[in-house]
């Protein structure tokens, strides 16, 4: 520094004042320095506390905006303030403080659309910021503007500041800060007011993003929870359209929805959501038509998207159409959009969903409903493919079923040719199976009539009255129908059908609907088949046509077995009739036998008898002759030495002697002759009415006493089991009784013979029976002698056969019963017998 | 006085029976014994005469040739007196019936029983103290 004395003092003097001014401008500007600072710190811990309150309700904006006015009004030094967000025209308040209660009395009840006052007009105008020293000092004040005049004089507000909130120079919204004195608001309170506008906007755009991003989660949600419920219900739709239908409605913000189906004819409704309960009830008994002028008719027409704002305000509801009118006054339908269900340009259906308000649906709610829309019917194609595929999986698995069935039957009917039953059982039970019914029965024809053959699953009691009853052809009953038309037959309900008469029987079965099959042979029916469900629901083509099989199969099952029955009936009379004629043959060759053996008998009988007569006679002769020479050459002998006396009288003596025996053995061969010449006898004896039980117990005496004069020790118990009803029967007495004797005798030789033979324990018996038959009576003679050995039974009856020593039987005895028995009286005469335990005789007369 | 018996038979053996049995009654001359060997030597025989008086014919049935019943039935038509009795072996009632029809007076079935013949000729021939 450099200065002279003079000059020195002045310049300190100057220098002083402007040290003390420079010194007063230092303050001055410390404290505004101190201020700067002060309020930047206030704006930055605003800005800050601002932001937390961002970053703390992330998305909600109401407490953002909160925050932000009492900040701004703080730091700006504002008695009240407010903040509005643009929505569309409009600019609604999201936030005020400090309003005095007059004013904000008047706004409540005087909504003024801010938007179209003269300070945000402004902004909308261009302006970044309206700064009004005084509101009162203003044309809109003096021209009374009311709400101009209402700030003045109920808010009290003088200077006021509105700052804009912008987004791409767009106006978004407000913040407007009012002062109740004329104060104007500094630079830097408007630049603070600009940045928490700043600061605004990008909460507002956080928020924006926050819910575009919630927005779009929640309709991904929605799609993913609708593609679920698709997956979860494949080919049932409902629960689809309802899911989606649910959806739609609350993600598009509508009060309620309706989803429609088309058919290419008319549309029906798939799901409702949210109907009021007016308009339900309405829809119930006025079930809406879809005209031109609907939602659903313009998208039939080919629109791609109906919006309607307001559903009061169009033609069809002042032309008063019904369903419009309804939906408008009983639902209180406003806004609705409609977007329709299309695949390749056919409409399938129609979304549509309502708003109890005016309010547009935004874009993104339409391109929602678009999107679900385009789900519905992707569901639906993939319920009709699912359907078809279902359905033809079905069918395969009836052909199937079918098949088998038909088989099974095929299987029963070779398996059991001969048995008819098992096979109509196997048809009954499997048309019950296949064909969904609850019972079934087949009745046959049977002279004009038809009657049960076999039934399944019937209710005992009504199987009671089914077996019993017997059916004429008429359209009372369902076989009778089936008989009356000798076609297929269906009774929807036998319970109200008109011409059925056996509804009680009905309903002891509990049936219904009624399926009636004839059988028919050459157009005839042999039978039915009928079926019955337990419900009324009609059989199907298929159904029908397989029971037509099975009834096809029955006539045949029963064919076969008519054929078999009448192969096998046949088969057993040429069998029975064979066995008969093998019988005759045999008899008839045994009866010849015996003939020409009896023939030859009698002819060796009559060739020897004469012979034997002359040998017999002769001998006799001879033995008178020697008596006579004996005494004529007694005298002569006399002389003679005593040597030849004694020689000519032993010579003699041997010569009677032997002349004695040819005479005894000439009577016996004579004897023999004699039985042998009562084969050529011939019917002798004279017929009559006889007790044949006297008969029997006649023979049985003289047999006994003639065995006793032949042998005193000869003793045999005789049991008779004589039949106390036998009436008298027309024969031969004495001839019958020589049957007796002989079978008698035998018995008596037999056991006799074993007794001979057997330990001393062995008690000889013969036991006859006699059973009167009615067209024949028979008598057993049965001992329990020796018995006959199998070989030597089909020599019995032969002449002179004979078991015992020579001399003792002639084989003539049977031999000759035979013939009585056969020949004389048509009877038959069969042996039955054990060696060692018995022989048993059995007889057949037969009454003539 | 004696009378005849004519023994019709074509068994040579039956006129030795015939001849033995009735020896005693020959010897004695009561009755003269007459054979034939066959129906036709017996209608010979009776045409050329019989003597002494001839009571019975005793004729077999069963002969070749002509047989007893036609031979009865000729003597019958020529001799009507002529007592014949039939001897046979086959008693049937045919032949019984029709030696009956032919008016033959006995009718015996073999073997003969001659003690019953000597009965039934003597009761022919009347009494023996007739005979003379």
């Amino acid at each position: 520094m450099t200065a002279t004395p003079d000059s020195t003092l002045a310049p300190v003097r100057r220098s002083k004042a402007d040290l003390q001014r420079e010194l007063a401008e230092l303050h001055r500007r410390l404290d505004e320095r101190t201020r700067e600072r002060d309020e930047a710190l206030q704006r930055e811990t605003a800005t800050a506390e601002v932001l937390q309150v961002i970053n703390s309700s992330p998305g909600e904006l109401a407490p953002v905006f909160d925050g932000m006015l009492e900040k701004a009004m703080r730091l700006c030094g504002a008695a009240f303030g407010l903040m509005m967000v643009a929505d569309g025209e409009e600019a609604p308040t999201v936030a005020s403080r400090g309003v005095p209660t007059a004013f904000a009395e008047f706004r409540r009840t005087n909504p003024v659309s801010m938007a179209k006052g003269p300070i945000f007009s402004r902004l909308l105008a261009g302006d970044a910021i309206v700064h009004t020293l005084d509101l009162k000092d203003d044309d809109a004040y003096r021209r009374g503007d009311p709400l101009r005049c209402a700030t003045v004089d109920l808010g009290g507000g003088r200077t006021s500041l509105m700052v804009a909130l912008r987004r791409d120079r767009e106006v978004v919204g407000a913040i407007h800060l009012y002062r109740q004195e004329v104060r104007p608001f500094t630079d830097k309170q408007i630049a603070l007011l600009q940045n928490f506008a700043t600061q605004a906007v990008i909460a507002m755009e956080n928020a924006r993003l926050i819910t575009e991003t919630w927005e779009a989660l929640e309709q991904q949600t929605a799609t993913a929870e609708v593609l679920g419920v698709i997956n979860s219900s494949p080919g049932n739709l409902a629960p689809v359209f309802d899911a989606m239908l649910e959806k739609a409605t609350r993600l598009c913000g509508a009060s309620f929805g309706i989803l429609l189906n088309y058919d290419g004819q008319r549309f029906r409704h798939a799901a409702l959501r949210g109907i009021p309960t007016a308009y339900a009830k309405f829809m119930q008994e006025h079930p809406p038509i879809y005209g031109p002028d609907s939602a659903p008719g313009r998208l039939l027409a080919g629109e791609d998207l109906v919006h309607v704002l307001d559903m009061t305000d169009t033609d069809l509801y002042r032309s008063s159409e019904p369903n419009r009118q309804a939906i408008a006054e009983l639902a209180g339908a406003r806004t609705v959009v409609a977007v329709p269900l299309r695949k390749d340009d056919a409409l399938m259906g129609a979304i549509v969903v309502f708003r109890q308000e005016v309010r547009a649906f935004s874009e993104k709610q339409l391109s929602l409903l678009q999107n679900f829309a385009a789900q519905a019917v992707i569901a639906m194609e993939n319920a009709r493919l699912i359907t078809e595929t279902r359905e033809r999986a079905a069918d395969l698995q009836e052909a199937l079923e079918f098949q088998t069935a038909t088989s099974d039957v095929l299987k029963v009917m070779s398996g059991s040719v001969f048995d008819l039953q098992p096979i109509l059982q196997t048809v009954v039970t499997t048309a019950v199976q296949l064909c969904r019914a609850d019972q079934a029965v087949i009745y046959r024809h049977q002279e004009g009539e038809y009657r049960w053959a076999a039934g399944y699953s019937l209710t005992p009691e009504y199987e009671r009255i089914e077996r019993e009853v017997t059916i004429r052809p008429g359209s009372g009953t369902l076989i009778g129908r089936v008989a009356l038309e000798r076609g297929t037959v269906q009774i929807l309900d036998a319970w109200s059908d008109p011409l059925y008469e056996v509804k009680d029987d009905a309903r002891v079965g509990g049936i219904h609907t009624m399926l009636g099959v004839p059988l028919l042979r050459d157009g005839f029916p042999i039978g039915a088949i009928g079926l019955a469900r337990r419900r009324i629901e009609p059989y199907t083509e298929k159904q029908i046509d397989l029971v037509r099989t099975f009834a096809d199969q029955a006539v045949i099952a029963i064919e076969n077995a008519r054929l078999i029955t009448e192969t096998h009936a046949a088969r057993d009379e040429a069998e029975a009739a064979l066995r008969e004629l093998q019988t005759a043959q045999a008899s008839l060759v045994h009866a010849q036998k015996m003939a020409a053996l009896g023939q030859l008998t009698a002819g060796i009988a009559h060739e020897i008898k004469n012979p034997l007569n002359f040998v017999n006679n002769f001998a006799g002769l001879s033995v008178e002759l020697l008596d006579e020479l004996k005494e004529t050459a007694a005298p002569g002998i006399a002389t003679l030495d005593e040597d030849t006396r004694a020689e000519i009288n032993e010579t003699v003596e041997m010569l009677t002697n032997n002349l004695e025996k040819i005479s005894e053995h000439g009577k016996r061969a004579d004897g023999i002759v004699k039985s042998m010449l009562e084969h050529s006898r011939g019917v002798t004896g004279e017929r009559r009415e006889v007790d044949l039980n006297a008969l029997v117990e006649e023979a049985l005496n003289l047999a006994y006493h003639g065995a006793r004069a032949q042998d005193q020790s000869f003793n045999i118990t005789m049991e008779r089991d004589l039949d106390p009803h036998l009436t008298p029967i027309a024969l031969a007495p004495q001839e019958i009784t020589r049957v007796f004797l002989n079978l008698f005798g035998n018995g008596f030789y037999a056991a006799t013979k074993r007794a001979s033979e057997a330990a001393d324990g062995f008690r000889p018996v013969l036991l006859v029976t006699t059973r009167d038959l009615g067209e024949a009576v028979e008598v057993r003679v049965r001992d329990n002698g020796t018995g006959i050995p199998p070989e030597i039974r089909d020599k019995l009856f032969q002449p002179f056969f004979t078991t015992k020593p020579t001399g003792e039987g002639t084989g003539l005895g049977l031999s000759i019963s035979y013939d009585i028995l056969t020949q004389q009286h048509g009877g038959t005469i069969e042996v039955e017998s054990e060696p060692g335990a018995f022989t048993e005789f059995t007889i057949r007369l037969p009454r003539q | 006085m004696s009378v005849s018996i004519l023994v019709v038979d074509d068994e040579p053996d039956v006129a030795e029976l015939f001849r033995q049995h009735f020896r005693r009654e020959v010897r004695q001359g009561t009755y003269v014994m007459h054979f034939a060997s066959s129906g036709k030597e017996a209608l010979a025989r009776l045409s050329e005469g019989i003597r002494p008086q001839l009571i019975v014919i005793l004729s077999d049935i069963n002969m070749p040739g002509m047989d007893g019943l036609a031979l009865l039935r000729e003597i019958k038509q020529q001799w009507e007196d002529i007592s014949v009795m039939m001897v046979t072996a086959y008693g049937d009632d045919e032949r019984r019936r029709r030696a009956d029809e032919y008016g033959a007076t006995e009718f015996i079935t073999k073997p003969v029983d001659f003690a019953l013949l000597k009965q039934q000729l003597q009761s022919l021939a009347g009494p023996p103290a007739n005979l003379g």
